[in-house]
């Protein structure tokens, strides 16, 4: 960890320790929902962290394909674990509003169900670099199953969101009371420094992970 | 133009291929049939139920046999070694994915075509907006099945694992173009009192151009070495 | 509309409880391969 990583992690701990706190004691609560509305102050900043690495992921992927540098692949690699782990994060928060909310864990949200589409296509981009043993071809191919997978989340979501409209009114979405964007703000910008250090983390395990792989056997 | 014929070249070596397996598109054809049944089975023989749900089934069963169909039509390349040899070809990468996704199109579109008339017994539709209109769907959807499909076919076929990896990868790739062809289909169907065909016409239309554009250009990405 | 959704933190604790937990795991895990992977020779 060096002086940037650290930095990263104090700057996260503090934002997101002070917006978590002003969010769940000093802001108030949601005309409607109660205290329910309080888990928008970590479901839109994981919302946006987690488009944002998919958006990194796609980045990545297309440098890699333009430059063959296998410090595009690395990158790439951490993107989209983190950003699937983040997408599942926003799932799972997603459903956990919905039950109190809709009196469902499921109601096929357009925005959700775009994301959970996207992680299990990220979950295939995973799966294929892990089936295939050459890093040169794991680097293209996983490259191009990215790009795929990102230029498809703007149709998915339109063609859920018009389907789903068919069946159902379409929901209102209200204004947001000054004193919740505070706490939500903050978090958003404490999130994104924790993520940003996941990536950069994760980029190094790729690395080493691939000296590894190229490095010779030992000798007994 | 010369990219153009070599391209049908391509796409008439690879349905000469299938021409002489054709015992397998039988097969898949088969396969295709039995999934129709299943879905029967699975929902119950209330007829209404089935009727209104018929174009989803139809769509699921031609993507379930794709699957089976697409992988096929890499697996003789990848056992005979003949990737490379095609790669050493001085062919465009674009000439050769093209043809071969046109050549897994037309048997793609064949093998839906088929399953019309079981889906029609089966389910006990009405084709109200016309064959015409029907036909064209069965076109464009299967073409939008084709497009990553056999992009990911070929990627898969040369990966460990490929039988799961290549629907892993397809099918959630595919939702856009599913809802929208079933959706379709279903108007097709049942009518289209509230004029939404070609809003949903136009979205698999889209995602069409989007992928058949796309594809072509990453293709040399995958199999070049 | 209803009226106020009462008892909501039960859900607040679950979601923010997750996906901290989930986070510090992650976190966890990450340093972990880091530091082994740094003594490999």
């Amino acid at each position: 960890m060096n002086r940037v990583d650290l930095a990263l992690a104090a700057a996260s701990v503090v934002l997101l320790g002070y917006g978590t706190w002003n969010g769940l004691v000093v802001a108030p609560p949601d005309r409607f929902m109660g205290d329910v509305s309080r888990i928008m102050y970590v479901h839109v900043p994981t919302a946006w962290n987690a488009m944002l690495c998919f958006t990194y992921a796609f980045v990545f992927a297309v440098a890699s394909l333009l430059t063959r540098r296998p410090a595009w692949d690395h990158r790439m690699e951490a993107a989209v674990e983190v950003g699937l782990l983040l997408g599942i994060l926003l799932t799972v928060q997603g459903s956990i509003w919905a039950r109190p909310t809709w009196g469902v864990w499921w109601d096929w949200d357009p925005r959700l169900t775009s994301v959970a589409v996207m992680n299990v296509m990220f979950i295939g981009v995973i799966a294929l670099r892990s089936f295939v043993d050459d890093a040169s071809s794991r680097a293209r191919w996983s490259s191009v199953a990215t790009v795929l997978a990102f230029v498809n989340v703007p149709l998915v979501y339109m063609s859920v969101r018009w389907w789903r409209t068919l069946h159902q009114p379409p929901r209102e979405a209200g204004g947001v009371d000054p004193a919740m964007l505070l706490p939500m703000w903050i978090n958003v910008v404490g999130l994104l420094f924790l993520t940003v250090l996941l990536v950069r983390l994760r980029t190094r395990v790729a690395r080493a992970s691939r000296a590894a792989e190229l490095a010779p056997p030992e000798l007994p | 133009m010369e990219l153009l014929r070599q391209c049908v070249e391509v796409t008439r070596k690879d349905l000469l291929l299938q021409w002489r397996t054709r015992s397998r598109f039988a097969s898949v054809l088969a396969f295709g049939v039995t999934t129709l049944l299943l879905f029967s089975f699975a929902v119950g023989p209330d007829t209404t139920v089935l009727r209104t749900h018929a174009s989803g089934y139809l769509w699921l069963a031609v993507l379930l046999a794709s699957t089976l169909a697409l992988s096929e039509s890499f697996r003789l390349e990848v056992e005979h070694g003949a990737m490379d040899t095609l790669r050493l070809l001085p062919a465009d990468p674009r000439v050769l994915y093209y043809g071969k996704a046109l050549a897994n199109l037309l048997s793609l579109a064949a093998l839906a075509v088929l399953l019309l008339p079981f889906m029609v017994a089966l389910y006990d539709v009405q084709v109200v907006m016309g064959m015409g209109r029907l036909l064209g769907l069965v076109l464009l959807g299967t073409a939008g099945l084709t497009a990553p499909g056999t992009m990911y076919a070929a990627l898969a076929a040369r990966a460990r694992s490929s039988d799961v990896l290549l629907p892993l990868l397809l099918f959630p790739l595919l939702v856009p173009a599913l809802v929208a062809a079933v959706k379709a289909t279903g108007l097709v169907l049942e009518g289209d009192p509230m004029d939404q065909l070609g809003g949903w016409t136009g979205l698999l239309a889209a995602f069409n151009v989007v992928y058949w554009t796309l594809c072509g250009l990453l293709y040399r990405a995958v199999i070049e070495d | 509309m209803s009226g106020v959704i009462q008892g909501g933190w039960g859900y607040v604790a679950g979601a923010y409880g997750i996906t901290a937990g989930v986070l510090l795991l992650y976190v966890v895990w990450l340093y972990t391969r880091l530091r082994t992977s740094g003594r490999s020779p």
